[in-house]
């Protein structure tokens, strides 16, 4: 009767997602727990003190896919934490190796100018998502197990994030190798960047898994809050109240707010208000863009 | 009992290592059978505290069966202490307004 049991929790545990090591884990667990219980009396009644093999087997990828979603979201920050260390130091390469060169001077041309917007666009994606997943995984950290939605946003952000991690780092190394031989870039620019790139490929590759691995057990099903509820506090301000029945202004707003940060950093950094306005007008539009094709992604709008 | 699984579990692993079956005998035990936790389903209230790192565990061997025994971390210690004082101030106020 026990080992009845036991090939019943064991397929149950499989449709539901959980298997290998986890799945062997509760196997012997329940296996020790069955044998301690019928030795008092008899299996029958050990099996059904139990409980039922199919709820029991739901419950347990019910915690599993929210410990998982936590760490692949934990996870997944940390890897791009050591992007960003990466990106500073694909930045003081190029300044340090000879400065910036033409965006055009790559060879070819076309692959210079995508990997140049992408240098700057992705890691921002990334930064952005990778804190929103963050953000949700520690306002729910109390959470026992959180329900089916929650965690697709959670493991929506982190996967965007990681993605734009990945892209990025593409891109330095799509630069370093376009831009090798442009002035005045130095000769130990490329195998640099290429170096960290490698590097880098490393935790990112271990967040990719983190987050590919929680999505396998079935969590409870449940609805999810969006960015909203993430700012809840600061959506409660008078003059924003009414933004959350308006997801569209508040990408405005948002958009507006970038592009005058942008705007400032353009102007200062290139000496001419022109840069300043074609800066801002670029990451305000980037946002706009990032809105629409991954906001209800991020959960940014339902 | 549902909305205190938690502490409840916490307090019972205080005195010291147990494995799962151990936790719901000493459950039912101490409290003199008004905790009668439903057998299988203590295994995903130990693995969201471990998943917290509020318990370690680690396998044992008894008579050539594999036994996972839980313990306390000083995570755990820390939100048992929070626990049970947050316990104490809801039973005095419901005491207070209750008699």
């Amino acid at each position: 009767m026990i080992d009845r049991y036991l090939i019943d929790l064991r397929r149950a545990l499989k449709e539901a997602g959980v298997d290998g090591g986890a799945a062997e884990r509760v196997l012997a667990e329940s296996r020790d727990h069955l044998l301690e219980l019928a030795g008092e009396g008899d299996e029958p009644a050990a099996v059904a003190r139990f409980g039922d093999a199919r709820a029991l087997a739901q419950q347990v990828a019910a915690q599993l896919a929210t410990i998982r979603t936590r760490r692949a979201t934990y996870g997944s920050f940390g890897a791009l934490a050591l992007a960003g260390a990466g990106y500073v130091g694909f930045f003081a390469a190029v300044n340090l190796g000879g400065g910036w060169p033409d965006i055009a001077a790559g060879s070819p041309a076309v692959l210079g100018i995508l990997a140049g917007i992408g240098i700057f666009v992705f890691p921002q994606v990334a930064f952005v998502a990778g804190c929103l997943a963050l953000l949700r995984a520690l306002r729910l950290r109390r959470g026992a197990v959180l329900p089916a939605d929650e965690l697709r946003v959670m493991r929506s952000r982190a996967a965007v994030a990681v993605g734009a991690g990945w892209s990025s780092i593409a891109c330095w190394a799509v630069y370093a190798v376009v831009f090798r031989s442009a002035a005045p870039l130095e000769s130990w620019v490329a195998p640099a960047i290429l170096g960290i790139c490698v590097a880098l490929a490393v935790p990112l590759g271990a967040g990719t898994i983190a987050v590919v691995r929680s999505a396998a057990p079935q969590a409870a099903p449940g609805p999810a809050g969006d960015v909203f509820d993430d700012f809840a506090p600061i959506f409660r301000l008078a003059p924003l109240r009414s933004l959350p029945q308006h997801p569209w202004r508040f990408a405005a707003l948002f958009a507006a707010g970038i592009a005058l940060v942008g705007f400032g950093l353009g102007w200062t950094e290139e000496g001419d208000p022109g840069s300043g306005i074609f800066r801002g007008a670029f990451e305000g539009l980037a946002v706009l863009i990032c809105f629409a094709a991954l906001g209800r992604r991020l959960a940014l709008r339902r | 009992m549902k909305g205190h699984v938690n502490l409840l579990l916490l307090a019972t692993l205080r005195r010291g290592p147990l494995h799962g079956y151990a936790v719901v005998e000493e459950l039912r035990g101490t409290s003199e059978g008004a905790f009668d936790l439903a057998e299988g389903t203590v295994y995903p209230a130990l693995y969201r505290l471990e998943g917290a790192g509020l318990l370690a565990s680690k396998w044992t061997s008894l008579s050539g069966r594999r036994r996972r025994v839980y313990r306390l971390t000083g995570r755990g210690r820390t939100e048992l202490s929070r626990e049970r004082k947050e316990w104490k101030a809801f039973a005095s106020a419901m005491e207070s307004v209750v008699t």
